[in-house]
């Protein structure tokens, strides 16, 4: 649900970081907020509780240069990944035109890559949309960890559908596939985008 | 039984009817699609001169419209220092959860919120099913005052509303993006970051 505003000239996009617990997702935001120049990013706005769990969201606006004339903004959200939290994640999702899957790679947090993987499917589906019909990329983080999964079994059991993933060490300190990720999302929003013309 | 006409999708003329216990009948017919809002300079002229007025009725420092996706329309007044996209996010958020909290009491929305600081109050008034208003006030005013004009306004606004929800509607995609070809994206997103 892409937003233009003929006045600003503005077109504004929202993309939804998703995943379990802990599994990196505002690592991400915060990564990309201190990696990117400060005139192309707006405030970071972080609602987190003592133990480092978002309690609502975070949320990171980033602009992009014009197309057309038309500025492009891109608002950056997490979600909530503990379970108990799956009214305020379905209400994030509201009007996303991108996700981001946050896999953690570790063998001990892989049901919960698949517990998260299957609500969002089901607070997607509450809206009508499918994992196939938006921009959807999925990121296999913390894969500088001991005792973590291949790539492969990964990719077998949460990407079945075949879209764009992508390694990541969001923690350290060049944050290794987090642009990666984001690029290959906006590129299929604005690629969607144009063939929704 | 109470029957509420529901905008599903900002784009295109899709309507499903939202019975009062949440059953939604015709969902069925409903296909995906990608949805926009366009806001043309008209409408966003007009709710700016709706912002003016309540922010000068109700003796209010700043006056914020936005939609509940958190997305700013317009605003009027003081907004030096304040973090508009980010003020947007929040509220909108702030609805969001206090709607949910509505419904587990069985309500069906708290339309409005009142927050009251040492310097600066907040009034946020849902508007409909999509638009937030936000008149943020100091000592000069009163919260009756400010409910009491923005109750006023807000007839104003629904019109506008109505006004950008056709226009949304008939602008089948705005074509921004039609000429632009795979290595414009490229390049665009490569520079960015």
């Amino acid at each position: 649900v892409s937003f233009i505003n003929y006045s600003s000239r503005e077109i504004i996009l929202k993309i939804v970081y998703c995943g379990p617990g802990l599994c990196g997702k505002t690592t991400n935001i915060k990564f990309i907020h201190t990696a990117t120049n400060p005139d192309a990013r707006g405030k970071l706005v972080s609602l987190e509780t003592r133990q480092e769990r978002t309690l609502y969201f975070d949320f990171l606006p980033l602009s992009l240069p014009a197309i057309r004339g038309f500025k492009t903004r891109l608002h950056l959200y997490t979600v909530p990944g503990q379970v108990f939290y799956r009214a305020s994640r379905k209400l994030i999702l509201k009007g996303v035109d991108g996700i981001v899957f946050v896999a953690d790679s570790q063998t001990a947090r892989q049901e919960a890559n698949l517990v998260a993987m299957d609500d969002l499917e089901e607070n997607l589906g509450e809206y009508n949309l499918e994992i196939t019909k938006i921009p959807f990329v999925i990121q296999y983080n913390k894969r500088d960890l001991n005792d973590i999964l291949p790539v492969e079994t990964l990719r077998e059991d949460l990407n079945r559908w075949g879209v764009p993933d992508f390694e990541a060490i969001a923690a350290s300190s060049e944050g290794s596939g987090v642009f990666e990720t984001l690029k290959a999302v906006a590129k299929m929003i604005l690629v969607e985008l144009r063939r929704a013309r | 039984v109470s029957v509420y006409k529901v905008r599903l999708f900002a784009s295109k003329s899709v309507w499903v009817y939202l019975v009062r216990d949440s059953y939604l009948l015709s969902l069925n017919k409903v296909t995906v699609m990608l949805s926009q809002t366009v806001l043309y300079e008209e409408e966003q002229f007009r709710l700016k001169h709706v912002c003016s007025s309540l922010l000068k009725e109700a003796l209010a420092k700043t006056v914020i419209v936005l939609d509940r996706e958190g997305q700013m329309l317009a605003n009027s007044g003081d907004t030096e220092g304040v973090d508009l996209t980010a003020m947007a996010s929040l509220v909108a958020g702030m609805v969001a959860a206090t709607s949910g909290l509505a419904q587990l009491m069985g309500e069906d929305e708290f339309p409005a919120q009142a927050h009251e600081g040492k310097e600066s109050n907040l009034l946020l008034s849902c508007l409909g099913l999509n638009y937030i208003l936000v008149v943020i006030y100091d000592k000069q005013s009163s919260l009756g005052l400010v409910r009491l004009r923005a109750r006023k306004s807000s007839i104003e606004l629904l019109n506008i509303f109505k006004c950008i929800e056709e226009r949304s509607d008939k602008t089948d995609g705005v074509d921004l993006l039609s000429e632009i070809s795979d290595a414009d994206i490229e390049n665009l997103i490569g520079d960015a970051f």
